[in-house]
Parts: structure tokens; sequence; C-alpha cells
């Protein structure tokens, strides 16, 4: 991820020389393409796909009609200068078109289209940094800041419309590369937009991808009452469906042997499992596809054990519900083509959103095809399985998500399904074990895998998979977080008022603090005491309901203050450090680096797409 | 208008209610000049802070009584700022360690080693020494408890230590062998129900003995609990009438009704709903081995001897397990789940022994 | 601190106690605890750990000494064995020559690498000030040194090594597996036994006559009953003790049992009686009733532990099925359980063996 970032800021200043790459895996560098290459080029076989047949008009356009047509409302409503139209925020995950829409509805509106992209001057300053001493050279002018940067061309392109095409054309902004600095310090971004709307007359777009890991960034940058106080219109992308994503690739198939004479042709059925692995992601299709019809890389098919996981994944979804796995596990050894192992190199590795994460394990499908493998003696009956389709390491990994957070979430979620309370019974005796080994907090950094290892195979294991699937169930967030932060405040706010009566706190709180709301309520006295909140079961404060989870929703709508409240309970850092210091020096250095792991985490908050 | 429990709260060692064999031997702790460490134990309700607060009057005379409350700030060695209420006076200073969780032991060694290095004692008294008091000793962590330890035999010359706990089996040996230890058993239920005579008379209320008798059965020898029920039983109804319901602290009703929903149905569906209402309980701050308790003695009362100790055994592993643990509501919840399973079985069992 | 420190060059040995100066006024010397009052002077006088006074012996005759490393259960003189051999072997210059260290002060690798190596590296000559010989080194004791991390264990063999020429080393510990390997094979171990009955007795009868304290028949038995083998804890109970009595009053075994925590057995027998009755809700409340008097639920097991043990009404498959539960709740409870709940669990199980022997 680092690597792709800093190969970015170069775009800026370089050149990028792409025809050097024949084959990139690489998705990040496609998008920065110049414009003017969509065409078919002369370069033929040597330049990507994906810009070689980049959609240049709204019938190529991969994305579905309805997103098109609120896209085009928008810019026309924009340039009749209906007040309020200045702002728009696409999101979706990467690879579902956003950007492709965006120019091709400029194009036909006749927009100039202007892109932001971020400066490298911090590239200079940061190699810097990385020398031993700060040195700085004589002479040398510190930077503008990213935000000095930023503002000058957001209020340059507005103020002189004209400088960069002479033309009558209205100016639309592209936004897609936000500077970091935005993103630890969003209310600079809305600075600057605010600026912007007393003074700039051009129209804005925002482009965000969804990440699964950290807090999704739309909702970092453009929290609703900025969207509000900006007005500005939200249109949220999905994934592409699969058969326009398959019409796509038909198209670019056909273009390609209209200009390159034919070539080898896939197969329907490697394109759809090339599909599927992608993941609705169409640039990566595209480039999986790229990659499938060269000739020499068919040796490569042994990949394709690495795709078994993603057709499995493609049984849960109804689509190709129909189609049975063991079609697709037998393409290989037919020996006519081997397009399908080739999505182990197209395929799109992607991180898996909260919510489907959880679904795979809270719904733990079970492979009832294959049946039982290995019978069990007969005292251990009561353990026999089926196999699950999931693997429960690689879905805890994919989610880039602490395990005790994610066991929140599961716990929060898994009671309905389970069939009946032995089974549930179960699945909490491994929730609290799992509790126990997060706990133990001098092995923390270690035990973490095993936490999620342990509940989430304890969750899946007490599944017996009886359960009427009662449709489609919603997931919601943890109440534990709320319920923990009102106890400890509770709790503070007691101490502070019964600061001098020194009794345990299970005393006040069971026998003084009830007792006493009483006598006062009796009196008619003390009615919006802590007291009479803590003491009296009259009014309820933990009814507030459970937020639903959104499909796309990283789990960070709980701060991370939360967590380490909770942990703040029984152990703490410092004490770990302290330990760390005492038992091994080294320890306490490790602390450090993962102080710089968790900065390079968010320089890379918005993957390349 | 202070409550009862403030009002009528003894003030000598002389005039304690009850343990008076106690209050003399502590009397000539005082009078010995050769005061220890102590460590004074007892079940919550005992009346281990009045004996404290008496004794010290004992030592140095009326002047403890004026208290003040300070704030004091330690900084811990990551540089962590702390602050924790202390009372004091000028003889002695009250401090709950367990406030600040796992610094404790940064409190106690800063602490203790400030007083005693400081003599702003009064020249009018005759003690050489100042006293400290350290409230749930029990709650301290180990780590804490080592600290202390040290620490007693390092300022013996300057400082006496209290130590007030619930048991003295979360005390460490070591604490233990250097303190002098007072054990502080609950109240008799009719030295309970003397005492509530005692105030009411000073009220000038008349409360039927067998009012007496039942508040002070049903405060399970809990003293300070006995006089809250029964001044709330006075303001929600007076004169008193022997069959006068007494009123029990809400969250009780609370987890009395969970309970009871708990033995009406066992599916993963109740049990969802019950989780929602350990978790009211949780926000009322009811801490979860009380819950645990609670819901013990009320669950097993619909159930078969045998199947009783089973609960027990669930109830105490699970418990366990939640001081291991982080996130108390996995613990009662597994607890629970646990218990309509077994019971289920049950249930089912003696159906189809029906049949 | 200076000042004493200064002032000690010219005082008798006995100023020398750990934990006392002689700057504290004369009336002080009453609260001293009897633990330190009591503490043998002399290697000689050290009781019962006859390996160890050979070694220590031929040593103030002008042998070389060992590292060592003492262990065994709590009070039965190790500490003071060690004590009494450093005075003995430097006299005034004991304060200069010896350095103690305490579980409870840092003990981290800081504390080995900074503290330790500066004492031990500085070289000290063979005679005293007042011209008499004394052995070449000095003495480090680590007492407690089974807690120590095994990261400063380790850092502490390196100086081990370094500074054999200057420096003995004494461990003390009361447990030696917890002793790194690599230490251990570097030290001369000695085991401390318990101490015998006789021999406590002798000792103890020896402070009451000192202390002018008067006791029933009895008693001395029971301070050994409570002490297990444990000399100090014993003195400590014997000096708590006699606070409760002023000077004539006689000491009972109550006043032993009740200062040192100890379950009278009365209640002991009626909860194993209340165990027989196969009645849940009398074994709840009667325990709910001894909690309601201070009893400590670790106390309880302990004592519990040997009543099981001579149970004439309990096969031994039976006694074994409840000790095992004693063992796990003991355990939960020493780690943060809750009293009640685990005494109760305990409790159920003996209820059903004697009630429901299968």
């Amino acid at each position: 991820m680092a690597l792709k970032g800093s190969k970015r800021k170069l775009t800026g200043w370089v050149t990028p020389s792409f025809d050097d790459f024949e084959v990139s895996s690489s998705t990040a560098q496609t998008k920065r393409r110049p414009k003017g290459s969509g065409k078919k080029s002369a370069k033929g076989g040597l330049s990507l796909w994906v810009d070689l047949y980049a959609p240049t008009k709204r019938d190529d356009l991969a994305v579905h009609k309805k997103k098109i047509e609120e896209v085009e409302t928008w810019i026309v409503e924009a340039m009749s200068g209906i007040r309020g139209r200045q702002f728009l925020l696409l999101s979706g995950p990467s690879g579902c078109g956003k950007s492709a829409t965006m120019r091709v509805l400029a194009r036909e509106a006749g927009l100039n289209l202007i892109e932001w992209i971020n400066p490298t001057s911090s590239y200079y300053v940061s190699v810097f940094e990385d020398e031993e001493s700060k040195w700085i050279p004589e002479g040398y002018i510190m930077p503008p800041t990213q935000i000095e940067v930023f503002q000058e061309f957001f209020l340059r392109t507005c103020k002189y419309s004209s400088v960069c095409e002479p033309s009558k054309k209205n100016n639309l902004v592209l936004i897609e590369d936000f500077p970091n600095v935005f993103l630890r310090d969003p209310s600079s971004l809305h600075t600057v937009l605010r600026k912007f709307r007393n003074v700039g007359s051009g129209l804005v777009v925002f482009i965000v991808t969804d990440t699964t890991y950290r807090q999704s960034s739309v909702k970092t940058l453009f929290p609703a009452d900025i969207q509000q106080e900006l007005s500005m219109i939200h249109i949220q992308f999905n994934a592409i469906a699969n058969s326009i994503l398959l019409k796509a690739l038909n198209r670019i198939l056909g273009m390609k042997s209209m200009c390159e004479g034919s070539g080898p042709i896939p197969s329907r059925e490697a394109l759809e499992s090339l599909i599927e692995a992608s993941g609705g992601d169409v640039r990566s299709s595209v480039n999986a596809l790229q990659f499938a019809v060269k000739k020499d890389v068919r040796q490569l098919s042994e990949l394709f054990s690495g795709t078994r996981k993603s057709k499995r994944l493609s049984k849960s979804k109804p689509r190709n519900g129909s189609k049975s796995s063991t079609v697709l596990l037998q393409e290989p050894q037919g020996s006519q083509d081997d397009f399908g192992g080739l999505a182990a190199v197209g395929g799109k590795d992607t991180a898996l959103f909260l919510f489907r994460a959880l679904g795979k394990i809270l719904y733990c499908k079970r492979d009832t095809e294959m049946g039982i493998m290995d019978p069990l003696p007969k005292h251990l009956k009561a353990h026999e399985r089926m196999p699950v389709l999931e693997n429960a390491e690689e879905v805890y990994e994919k989610m880039a998500m602490g395990a005790s957070t994610l066991n929140t979430f599961l716990h929060q979620n898994m009671t309905p399904f389970y069939a009946d309370i032995d089974s549930v019974s179960q699945a909490l005796h491994y929730m609290t074990d799992a509790d126990v080994l997060a706990s133990e907090w001098t092995d923390r950094g270690v035990l973490e895998d095993y936490v999620a290892s342990v509940s989430v195979r304890g969750l899946m294991h007490a599944n017996k998979g009886s359960v009427s699937s009662g449709g489609l169930r919603t997931f919601t967030r943890p109440q534990w977080f709320s319920v923990h932060k009102q106890h400890q405040e509770q709790l503070s706010a007691l101490k502070y008022d019964y600061r001098n009566s020194f009794l345990s706190l299970e005393e006040l709180t069971t026998v003084l603090v009830p007792l006493k709301a009483k006598v006062d309520a009796a009196r008619g006295k003390g009615n919006f005491t802590v007291t009479r909140d803590v003491g009296l079961f009259t009014h309820s404060f933990s009814k507030s309901t459970a937020e639903r989870l959104g499909e796309h929703d990283a789990h960070n709508g709980l701060p991370e203050m939360d967590e380490e409240l909770c942990l703040g309970m029984t152990k703490d850092d410092d004490e770990i450090s302290r330990n760390a210091l005492q038992s091994n020096e080294e320890l306490a250095d490790d602390n450090f680096s993962n102080d710089d792991a968790d900065e390079d985490f968010r320089i890379d908050e918005f993957p390349d797409d | 208008m202070s409550l009862w429990v403030d009002k009528y709260r003894p003030k000598e060692l002389d005039k304690l209610d009850y343990h008076k064999e106690q209050a003399s031997h502590m009397k000539k702790l005082v009078e010995s000049g050769d005061f220890p460490h102590l460590l004074i134990y007892g079940p919550s309700g005992a009346g281990k802070k009045t004996r404290i607060m008496a004794l010290l009057r004992e030592l140095y005379g009326p002047g403890v009584e004026k208290l003040r409350i300070e704030h004091e700030n330690f900084v811990t060695p990551s540089k962590k700022k702390l602050e924790i209420v202390t009372i004091a006076s000028n003889y002695h200073i009250e401090v709950n360690p367990s406030d600040v969780g796992f610094y404790d032991r940064v409190v106690i060694q800063e602490l203790i080693k400030n007083i005693a290095s400081s003599q702003q004692l009064d020249t009018g008294s005759q003690r050489e020494f100042k006293v400290i008091i350290l409230s749930e000793v029990d709650k301290l962590t180990k780590d804490a408890q080592h600290a202390l330890r040290r620490t007693m035999e390092k300022y013996v010359a300057s400082c006496r230590l209290i130590l007030c706990a619930n048991s003295s089996s979360k005390v460490i040996p070591a604490i233990r062998s250097r303190c002098f230890g007072i054990r502080v058993p609950a109240p008799k239920v009719e030295e309970i129900a003397h005492i509530l005579q005692i105030i009411c008379k000073k009220e000038s209320l008349s409360l039927p003995p067998e009012m007496a008798q039942r508040i002070a059965e049903k405060s399970g020898r809990n003293l300070r609990r006995a006089i809250l029920m029964c001044e709330a039983c006075r303001v929600q109804q007076y004169p008193f009438s022997s069959q006068q319901k007494i009123s029990s602290p809400d969250w009780e009703v609370y987890l009395q009704d969970t309970a009871r929903r708990i033995v009406d149905e066992q599916s993963p569906n109740r049990l969802l709903e019950v989780r929602g209402r350990i978790y009211e309980l949780l926000t009322h701050c009811i801490p979860p081995d009380v819950i645990f308790k609670g819901l013990l003695k009320e669950l097993v009362r619909n159930c078969d001897g045998e199947l009783k100790c089973e609960i027990t055994c669930l109830a105490a592993f699970h418990e366990y397990r939640l001081g291991q643990g982080s996130k108390a509501i996995y613990h009662i919840e597994a607890f629970i789940a646990a218990f309509m399973a077994v019971y289920k079985k049950f249930l089912e069992e003696s159906m189809s022994a029906m049949f | 601190m200076m000042h004493a420190f200064l002032k000690t060059g010219k005082l008798g040995p006995d100023a020398a106690q750990p934990g006392t100066s002689k700057d504290k006024p004369v009336k002080r010397k009453a609260l001293m605890p009897w633990v330190e009052k009591y503490r043998p002077k002399t290697v000689d006088e050290v009781a019962y750990q006859d390996e160890v006074v050979a070694v220590l012996k031929s040593t103030l005759k002008g042998a070389d000494l060992p590292n060592l490393l003492f262990y065994g259960p709590p009070g039965t003189g190790k500490t003071s064995t060690i004590l009494a051999a450093a005075r003995q072997l430097f006299g005034d210059l004991y304060r200069q020559r010896v350095l103690e260290l305490n579980a409870s002060d840092e003990r981290g690798i800081q504390v080995v690498r900074e503290k330790v190596k500066s004492f031990a590296q500085t070289t000290v000559s063979n005679t005293r000030p007042d011209g008499k010989q004394c052995p070449p080194y000095k003495i480090i004791i680590l007492d407690e040194a089974d807690s120590m991390t095994h990261d400063a264990q380790a850092a502490l063999r390196r100086t081990m090594e370094k500074q054999s020429k200057t420096t003995r080393f004494c461990l003390i510990c009361n447990y030696v597996s917890r002793i790194i390997e690599p230490l251990t094979s570097r030290c001369s171990k000695f085991r401390f036994k318990p101490l015998a009955q006789d021999i406590m007795m002798k000792r103890l009868s020896y402070i009451c006559e000192e202390e002018n304290v008067n006791y029933e028949d009895g008693v001395v038995e029971a301070f050994i009953e409570i002490s297990e083998g444990d000399l100090r804890r014993a003195i400590t109970t014997v000096q708590s003790t006699a606070r409760l009595r002023t000077e004539g009053e006689k000491i009972t075994k109550q006043d032993v049992y009740e200062i040192a925590g100890v379950v009278p057995e009365t209640w002991l027998n009626k909860l194993f009686e209340v165990c027989t009755t196969d009645s849940y809700e009398k074994l709840s409340d009667y325990l709910n009733d001894m909690m309601a008097e201070g009893f400590a639920g670790s106390q309880i097991m302990l004592q519990m532990h040997d009543l099981i043990i001579g149970c004439d009404d309990l096969r031994d498959s039976q006694k074994s099925v409840v000790l095992d539960k004693l063992a796990v709740c003991d355990h939960r409870l020493l780690n943060g359980g809750d009293e009640y709940l685990q005494v109760l669990d305990l409790c159920c199980v003996l209820m059903k063996q004697l009630c429901h022997p299968k």
C-alpha cells in the first residue's frame, strides 16, 4: 500500500512511462492517465486495456443506468445555475466506475474538467526527515503546506476560470486525491470549502472510495452536517453487477478483435469466474482479462488453487447459485482453456466489509454436498459438523479489525442465529474464553489472532446450522460500548457526589444510593440528581436502540477511546510498557514502531481506485 | 437534612452499640502508646468506618472531625497525570487508592512518602505519628500490596496505617502479618432491631417491634441498609403499621423480575431480552458480582437439590472468569444461557418422567 | 540519613539493625517489632539449620565464602542467618559492606545493572578500621529473589561472574524452582527446614518471659499451631496478642485464634453439620452468616482442608473429589473470585459427597 502511495505522488512530476509495463497488476497508475490516450492508439498491445478501452460514451459505461441519470441530473441542474448545486459527492467501492462516469458525462456536457493531484513538494521534505538529522539546505524555503497549496489551487480555478483553457466552458473540479492533512483534520477542508462557496463559481465533484478499514472516509471528510451546510448531493455507487460487467468485458473483447484481429477468446465460464473474483471491480477485471488473453501465461494455471475460495464465495450469491461449484472445480483440468486460473492474478484481494464478514461468520454456511468428511467416534458425535465454507482466520484477517472489537460485534448479533438455547450457551462459552484470552495483556499482541480464532471458530462450531433462515437479518452496532460509557460516567458522577462518604463502590451503588433515592423521592427532592438516575429504575437510560449497521460501514462508528476506556478498567498500556521495560527494553522500542505503523496506515487511508 | 445513618453514627468508642469488648481492646491499644498498624476487616455495614473514626477521636480528640477534601496529584512513570480525592484532618488522611485502578501502586508509594516526610502535625498533639487510612485494601492490585508492605516498614516512625477491607482473603499474608487484625462482624439481627428502636425513639417515632424485626431480617445483617430502609419506610408511610411493605432497592426488584423471566422461558429470544435487562442493571452501576449472586439466589429457588448445586457451580465458574476477562456482559450472559440450557433439560426430563 | 550513616561507625552492632537507628527517641524502643528485637545476633544462635551454620562458621574462621542460595518456607531464619553472619564478619563496617535488596524495592533490570553493579565494582581492603582482619569482599543480599523477573535474573548472572573477586551474593527465596538454572548453578544451595515444634516452643517461651507476657496453658502450642512452622509469624502474633491484655492479665487461646484470624472450631463443625443436612437453603443461609461474621473465605477453605482430610464419613475417593474442588475454588478465590460463591461451590460438592455417596 505504502509503495503505491508514493508512486502515485510521483505522477505529478514525472511523466509516467507506462509503456514499459507490459502487464501491470497494479491499478494505481491507470486513472492518472491523460484523457487523450483513451483512443485506440497505435500502441496496441503495449498499453493497458483499462486506458485503451476506457469508456468514451454513455453506453459504454458499465454503470447502472439509474446512477448515470442521477449524476446527469445534477450536472444539468448545476449548469443551469440552480442554487445549491455546487458540490457533488460520489462514493462507492473501488472500480465501480465513479470517475469514468464523471469524465464521460462532463465531456458530453461540455465541461472543462480540472483534476487536483496531490503535489509532491512534501515528498522532498520527507526525504530530509528520513536522513539522520533534519538537515535543511541553506536558503531552502520550507514548502507551503498542503492546505495552502490546495486552497490556492481551489481558489485559482474559480477566479481565473479561463486560464487553463481559454474557452467559455464551465470548470468542473474533480477531487479524488485528498491531501492527507484533511484526513487528519477534516475541519480544515471544510474551511476551504466554505470559502470556495462564497467566491467560487465552478462545480466541484468529490470522489471517495469506500474502505473496509477505519472510519469510512465519507463520514470523516463529509459528515452529515457539512453535507447539509454545503447542500452537497451524495450519490452512492454500488459494486458493478456481474451481468453488466460481463457486457463490458465482451465489449472490450469485441473492440480488441476489431483492431487487432482475433486472438484467443476466453470462454463464457472463464469470464464469469474472472468477474466473480474481481468482486464487481471493473478495473481489476479488465486488467485480469488483458492478462488472461496473453498466450504466454498459460502455465500460471496452477495459481488456480488460490481462487478456489473466491469461487466458493459465489455460491452464497443467488445469481450463481444454480451453477454448482463442481463445474467450476473441474474447469482447470479441461485443457481447452485455463482462464479461470487467472483470477488469482487479476482477482481482487479486497478487504471484507464488516457487514459481509459478520454474515460469513454468523450464517456459517456449511458444505452440505461434501458431507461429513471424517466421522467422529461415538462419544464425540455431538461435535460432528459438516465442513464450513469459510476459513475463520481468513475472514478475520481480511477485516482489519481488532479481535476484541470484532467480538463485541459478534456478541451483539449472534443470538438469533442459533436454533436452541444449548447452542447459544455453547457459543457464549467460547466468547468468554476469548474474552479471558484477550485480557491477557502481557501477550496481547501475540494472542490477538488466537482470540479471533477462538471466538470465530467457537461461534461457527456451536452453530449446528439447523436454524431456519428467517430471511436477511440486520446487523447492529454493539451496545456494550455505550452501556460501558454510561456506566463509567454515572460511576464517576457518583464518586464525586459521595466523595466524602468513603464507602466501597459496591456498598455505595447497591445500598446507599438506591435507598437514599427512595427517601429523596418520597420527600419530593432530588429529581434531577445522579442519585435518582442510578438508584431508581423508573426511567431507564439504556433504552437507546442499537444503531443498524450499513453494508459499507467500517467499525469505527465507535470511537477508539471507548475501547481504551474499557481496557483501562483493568489494565493499561502504561503498565504494559513498564513491564516491557522491566523484562525487555527492546519491547519498548516495539511500541514506538507501532506508532509509526499507525502513521503509515493513516497516509494510505485512500486506497487507489 | 442528613440521613439517619449519618445523624446517629456514634462518635466515641464508649458509645458504640455493639462489640463492646472489642471497643475496650481498642481503647487499650490507644492507651498503651504502642500503636501498631491496623487491618480492620468485616462485611459492609458492620461499622468499620464508625470504629475507625471513633478510634481516631480517642487518639487525637475531637479535632479529627474537622475534615477537608483535598485533591492530590500524581504523575506515573509514564507521565500520566492522576488525581485522587483525599479526606484529611490535621491528624489523619483517608484515601481509596483503588480509585485510580491500575495505578494504585504509584499512589501508595508517593502519597505515603509525602505524608510521612512532611511533619505538619499540630504541636499540641501528644502523638508523634499521623494516621493514614486506606480503604478497600482488598481491591488493591498485588503489585500495590507489595509496595504497601515495604512502605509500612519504612515509615513506621512517622505514620501508622489503618487498612480497611471487606475481607482479609484478598490481602496478601505479608501485610496481614504486619498488621494488628481487627475483625468487625456484622451486628446480629436482634442488635439491629434494637438499634432501630433507639433511633426511632430519638426521632420520636414509635416503631412496632415486629416491624423492626422484619427490617433487620431483610437487611442481611447490614446495619446501614437497615437504617436506610427504616428511614425509607418512615417517609413513605407513618405511623408505621406492622403489615407495611418494606421497600427494598429498585435494582433488587428488577433483578428478581429478570430472574423470573429467565425461569419462564428458555430460548435465544428470551436471552436477548434478558441481555437488555442486564445492560440496564450495568448502567445503573450494579457491580457484576452482585448481579451474579442475586441471580443465583433467585434462580435456585425453582430447582431441586441436585440442580441447585449444579447452578452454583456454574455461577462460581463464570463469576471467577468475569474477573479474568474484561467485558462483564459476556460472562453474565454465558451464565444465564448455561442456566437456561440446564434448566430446560431438567424441565423436559421431569415432564417425561411424569408420563 | 547521611548523619546516621556517618555515625554508625562508632555505634555498637545493635544499631546496625535494619529499620532502626539511634536517631529515634528512646521511647520508640518499645515499639521495635519483636521479630527484629529477637533476631539471632550470631550464627551460633541460629537454631536448627546445621549445615548452613557449619559453612558460615568456617567462613568466620577465615575460609572463603561461596555465593549462597538460601531457600525454604518463610520464617525459618534465612534472612536472620545471613544478617548475623555478615555482622560478625564485618562488625562496624557492616553498612559499607552489605547491600540488602528487597523484592518490594525496584528491582528491574535497571536496578540490577546499575545499583548492584556500582556497589559490586568498588574494591575493598581486608582490614577493619580497628585493625582486625576481615574478608576482602562485600555481600549483596537479594531477599525474595524468586520474585525477580527472569530477565533481571539473567542480568544478574553476568554481574555475578564478573564481580566474583570482590563480591559475594546471597540469594534468598521461598521456591528454588523460580530461580533460573544458571543462577542456582553458581551458588551453594541450602535448604532451610521448617522449624521443629520444640525449638519454636523454646524460643517463644523465652520471648514471653523477657516481655512479661502471661498466658494460660496451651497458648504457646496455639501460637505454634497457627504459625505452621513460621517463627516470624509466631512472634508477630505473640506481640499482637500481648497488646490485647494489660500486664497481669493472661492471654487465652481464643485471643490467639482471634488475632490470627482463625475461624473458631464451632463454626466449622457447624458448617460440616449443615452440609450433612442436604439442604441447600440451610447451607447458603449459614454461609451468609459466616460471611457476615467477617471470616475470610481463604481461611475457611484452609481449615476445611484439615477437616476433610480427617473426616471419617468420607471414603478416600470421595475425599479426592472434594479436595480437587477445594483446590480449584481456592485458586479462583486467590485470583479474584467472589468469596461467598467459591465457598458455596465447594460446600455443595462436599454436601453431595456426604449425602449422596455413589
